[in-house]
């Protein structure tokens, strides 16, 4: 077996293929779980790729494409580039010939390792700014600075969502509603009048979600909808801790594990640190954690899904 | 029409022609498949005897020919009927008569198994001695043969189908014309419905070479012991000289080219409905039945529906389904009779038909709201299996290896409280995630692709580029084995000229008879050209490391809420940039000033935890720096270095001469201010710095106390 992740081997073949239909990347992602015997759904392997930045998705027509290659400037890695988006064979020889210098030593990183199915991080240290944009040009890459500002500012908010009226849902086929006081999902077992909040069945090889207010239903995204039924509740579920001084600890920001970010929300913290969020070692509260997230990008994407982060500064416990 | 028993020489040519001839055919070539019993069917008479329908035919023929087989007076007749040009063909009797007689070959011990003139000459006369060809046959049968495919082509051009006879390159002209058509009936080759589905023959899609689909054919039939699995057996034996190999292959990759997938009735061939079983849910298990759309159809049916008599069923707008749904109310004990044995309701343009089976696999139907039973599986699609108890341990352990988190571990849940449906058990829901690796329980098979595909399939594996069979490095395929071929694979290199190198495979040892697939990605294969065969069957692939430059065709073409490529926002204002610094002494904290005063300060750090992280990982590595990023709202003027050891005082260093921004002094006592004047300036700071710092100092209110 080769040393590649299943999430390298497909976003290698996903650059390679450039774009195309969703049947088309889960059959790839099919492929790699089945060689790597990895029992995880298709559609979660691709969504990895999504939200390090690789690719896009667009859900709603089936379609997909790759992301161009982009060299990230990441505050708070110390001039620690992260290469995101297209990863072809061709364009990987490039990026090693360009760090082939005694002003760049490139790197990689394997995913945590309750994600190391992820495709493994690609970083360039580079001895400037110039160093860093040089590497950039000669393989030909976009060069950004602080995406996950920018990302995060580009997110939409709760308020911007619009609502798209459906039919109701038969509640004869395994639908399940969102309580967001104990954020987990629960069986409807009645077929009564229907709480308000977020619904959702399984019918097809993803989820649809439903929410329903005001005796209507209309359809709406996963993370959104949770989101919209916390704030509903007045529910919390996001805690910001501050980097510690010396530089011995990242600042991190720790969701519940139950709750789905935004895509784009997703993409704005794993950038912070080119990985996926690691389940803590002791989490009795089931959190997901992402290191290296500024408090602005963390006030920027919880004030746009209604939630006000407990923030915990060192030395306050 | 009269009787069949005396029906003349015209009543037959009509017969033949209504039988064989119809749009279903058109364009393709007719099997013109008479025998005993095709003749009865058609004649509704006895397979056997002076009653029968052969008896009746030949009867007919032999008022036209004599006992002395002349066959010029059809010949006449063919050409006067030519000017006149209506009805059926006045060739078609006697050119059927010819086709039983080879039908019969074999027939008698007493004769060579070769020899087709004895049977025709007792066609006609069962006590005709002669053994050669009798009376005028040799000068007219080929012009007879003839006339009709002329007839059939030209004048009413192919729209019903086309008879002819092809004696190209035979030896025995005369008689391969009947041979070719005599050797199967039409009703056999509607059996090949099945033999297509497991070969994993795609609808629309290019058949495998004749010869393969007949080799595959005569393995499929061995050990099948009903008459018309004999009979496809039989036309497919090798034998040097049987002429019959190329007609029996031509007619392989007609029907497999003309194969939809679709059900067809296997007497008449034509299109047949299919009725669906519908459950709403596992907790509303009651089992219904729908009529399902197809385009072979029509928009509109009449069916005959037990208990409600004829009914119209209407498709309405796209829908895939005809309304109404369901199609009535049905008693248990009938139910669980369909569901094992399957029925068919009559109808006009076609009757519609449940095939019986002891397993129903049903998907959910957005359009329906319920579970619908299918061919087939879907990976991916939530699934409900109904089958009797005693299947339900085997399915159940088997389905637990295909999926992840479904609800296979549930108890298989009754589909109703009465007794005649208590056998029944609803599995599910449950969705597969893959292919499955072993082979599926017999009651499931016919819903897994079998794997079995005749030319060598590649399964998986991760393609690239325009070519159908160019995958990546790393992204190799696996080999669906051949179960009708019993030979192992065997892989080769293919090296620039075409020679080819044997690459003994690695999970060869591990290839056993069970085993329907080879995963070439233990293989590990270079990048090059390569070709696997297992017996006659062979696959070529080529292994590639990349074909892209910077990304695929395509790339960056979806964009998330309209602006945002991978980490890329398009459209967006600037980001502020970093400043480059120098970096911090060790552990230290080290702190940046701008000319703004104090609200311009902030500090830098080493990124030690991502250093610790890295140290942690695969491969390992350490991070140094001499200059870092710091990410200020502000132009860094100032650098306060804190020592890295003891004794040692922290250093003020200059980064831009910049002078104090002020029309106010700045405050004394905070970090800023007791930064700029508590800090030594760094031994080997310019005199420009120590001049510029002077001027820090004074803008401080009160100066510093230093």
């Amino acid at each position: 077996m080769s040393d590649l992740s299943p999430g390298d081997e497909l976003l290698q073949w996903a650059s390679e293929a450039g774009s195309g239909k969703w049947e088309a990347l889960r059959a790839a992602a099919g492929h790699v779980a089945r060689k790597h015997g990895l029992r995880r759904r298709p559609w979660l392997i691709a969504r990895d790729l999504s939200l390090l930045g690789h690719l896009d998705i667009d859900w709603e027509n089936q379609c997909w494409s790759i992301a161009s290659p982009t060299m990230n400037v990441v505050p708070g890695l110390g001039l620690c580039v992260v290469l995101t988006g297209s990863r072809p064979y061709y364009l990987i020889q490039r990026f090693r010939d360009a760090a082939n210098d005694r002003d760049v030593f490139d790197f990689t990183m394997r995913q945590p390792r309750n994600r190391d199915s992820a495709p493994t991080a690609i970083f360039a240290k580079c001895a400037s700014l110039d160093v860093a944009k040089e590497v950039a040009t000669r393989m030909g890459a976009n060069f950004v600075f602080d995406p996950s500002t920018s990302l995060a500012a580009s997110m939409p908010s709760l308020d911007d969502q619009d609502p798209q009226r459906t039919s109701p849902p038969d509640f004869d086929l395994d639908t399940e509603w969102f309580n967001p006081h104990q954020v987990e999902w629960k069986e409807c077992e009645s077929r009564d009048t229907p709480m308000e909040g977020l619904y959702r069945q399984q019918l097809t090889e993803r989820r649809r979600h439903l929410w329903y207010g005001a005796g209507k239903w209309s359809k709406i995204d996963l993370a959104y909808g949770q989101f919209r039924a916390l704030r509903d509740a007045g529910q919390q579920v996001m805690e910001w801790t501050e980097k510690a001084a010396n530089g011995s600890m990242a600042s991190r920001l720790e969701v519940h594990r139950h709750v789905r970010l935004p895509d784009v929300a997703e993409r704005a913290l794993t950038i912070c640190d080119g990985r996926v969020p690691v389940v803590p070692d002791v989490s009795p509260t089931g959190y997901l954690r992402y290191s290296n997230v500024p408090e602005r990008v963390c006030q920027s994407i919880s004030q746009k899904l209604g939630q006000t982060p407990r923030i915990v500064r060192r030395g306050q416990g | 029409m009269a009787e069949a028993s005396s029906w003349n020489y015209e009543d037959w040519s009509e017969r033949l022609f209504q039988t064989f001839f119809s749009t279903d055919n058109g364009g393709e070539d007719i099997l013109f498949a008479i025998d005993d019993t095709v003749l009865a069917e058609i004649s509704a008479l006895s397979e056997e005897g002076e009653d029968g329908g052969a008896a009746s035919l030949s009867r007919a023929v032999k008022s036209r020919v004599s006992g002395q087989w002349r066959l010029g007076n059809i010949s006449a007749a063919a050409r006067a009927w030519e000017r006149r040009g209506t009805g059926a063909h006045p060739a078609l009797p006697v050119l059927a008569l010819t086709v039983l007689a080879a039908s019969r070959m074999a027939a008698d011990e007493s004769i060579a198994n070769t020899n087709y003139y004895v049977p025709l000459r007792r066609l006609l006369d069962p006590g005709d001695p002669g053994r050669g060809a009798p009376g005028d046959f040799r000068d007219e049968i080929l012009g007879l043969w003839e006339s009709v495919r002329e007839w059939s082509e030209v004048a009413l051009e192919g729209r019903l189908g086309i008879l002819k006879a092809d004696t190209t390159g035979s030896h025995f002209p005369y008689i391969a014309s009947a041979l070719q058509h005599a050797f199967l009936r039409s009703s056999d080759l509607h059996r090949l419905d099945a033999f297509f589905r497991v070969l994993g023959i795609e609808p629309a899609g290019e058949p495998p070479v004749g010869g393969e689909l007949r080799r595959a054919l005569k393995s499929w039939t061995s050990n099948k012991e009903e008459a018309w699995a004999r009979r496809l057996h039989k036309a497919c034996l090798d034998d040097l000289d049987n002429e019959l190999h190329k007609h029996c292959e031509r007619l392989l990759i007609r029907e497999a080219r003309r194969w939809d997938g679709m059900p067809r009735d296997v007497m008449t061939g034509r299109a047949v409905g299919r009725l669906r079983l519908a459950i709403k849910s596992r907790k509303h298990p009651g089992v219904q039945l729908f009529a399902q759309w197809d385009e072979r159809i029509g928009n509109e049916v009449e069916l005959v529906v037990p208990g409600d008599g004829p009914s119209s069923l209407r498709r309405e707008g796209d829908s895939e389904w005809f309304e109404p749904n369901p199609l009535g109310e049905f008693s248990p004990p009938l139910i669980d009779d369909w569901l094992s044995d399957g029925v068919e309701f009559a109808g006009a343009p076609t009757k519609f038909q449940l095939l019986g089976s002891a397993a129903h696999v049903l998907r959910y139907d957005e359009e329906m709201f319920s579970y619908v039973s299918v061919d087939f599986m879907t990976i991916g699609w939530t699934h409900l299996i109904l089958t009797r108890r005693k299947h339900v341990d085997e399915v159940k352990n088997f389905l637990a290896t295909l999926t992840e988190d479904s609800d296979i571990d549930r108890e298989a849940a009754t589909v109703s409280d009465d007794p005649h449906l208590a056998d029944w058990r609803l599995i599910g829901p449950f969705k597969i995630d893959s292919r499955p690796a072993t082979r599926p329980p017999e009651v499931l098979a016919q819903y897994l692709a079998a794997g079995t595909g005749l030319s060598l399939r590649l399964i998986g594996g991760l393609k690239v580029g325009p070519n159908q069979r160019t995958y990546l490095v790393n992204g190799e395929p696996a080999i669906g084995l051949n179960e009708l071929i019993e030979d192992r694979p065997r892989l080769y290199r293919v090296g620039p000229d075409g020679e080819e190198v044997e690459v003994p495979l690695k999970s060869e040892g591990q290839v056993e008879s069970e085993r329907e697939e080879v995963p070439l990605w233990e293989e590990r294969l270079e990048p090059g050209q390569y070709k696997i065969r297992q017996g006659p069957a062979t696959v070529r692939l080529e292994i590639v490391d990349g074909i892209a430059a910077a990304a695929g065709p395509g790339a960056g073409s979806v964009r998330l809420n309209g602006n945002i490529e991978g980490t890329v926002v398009h459209d967006r204002d600037e980001v502020a940039q970093p400043w480059m610094v120098k970096a911090p002494i060790g552990l230290k904290e080290s702190f940046l000033l701008g000319a703004g005063g104090p609200t311009e300060y902030d500090s830098v750090c080493r990124p030690r935890w991502f250093n610790a992280a890295l140290k942690m990982a695969e491969g390992g590595g350490d991070l140094a720096w001499r200059h870092i990023d710091a990410w200020t709202s502000f132009e860094p003027i100032w650098q306060v270095l804190k020592s890295g050891s003891e004794g040692q005082s922290d250093e003020l260093h200059l980064l831009e001469e910049r002078p104090p921004i002020t029309s106010e002094p700045f405050a004394a006592g905070t970090s800023w201010s007791k930064a700029l004047c508590e800090t030594a300036l760094a031994e080997d700071a310019p005199e420009a710095a120590a001049v510029l710092l002077q001027a820090y100092r004074e803008a401080i209110e009160g100066n510093c106390d230093v």
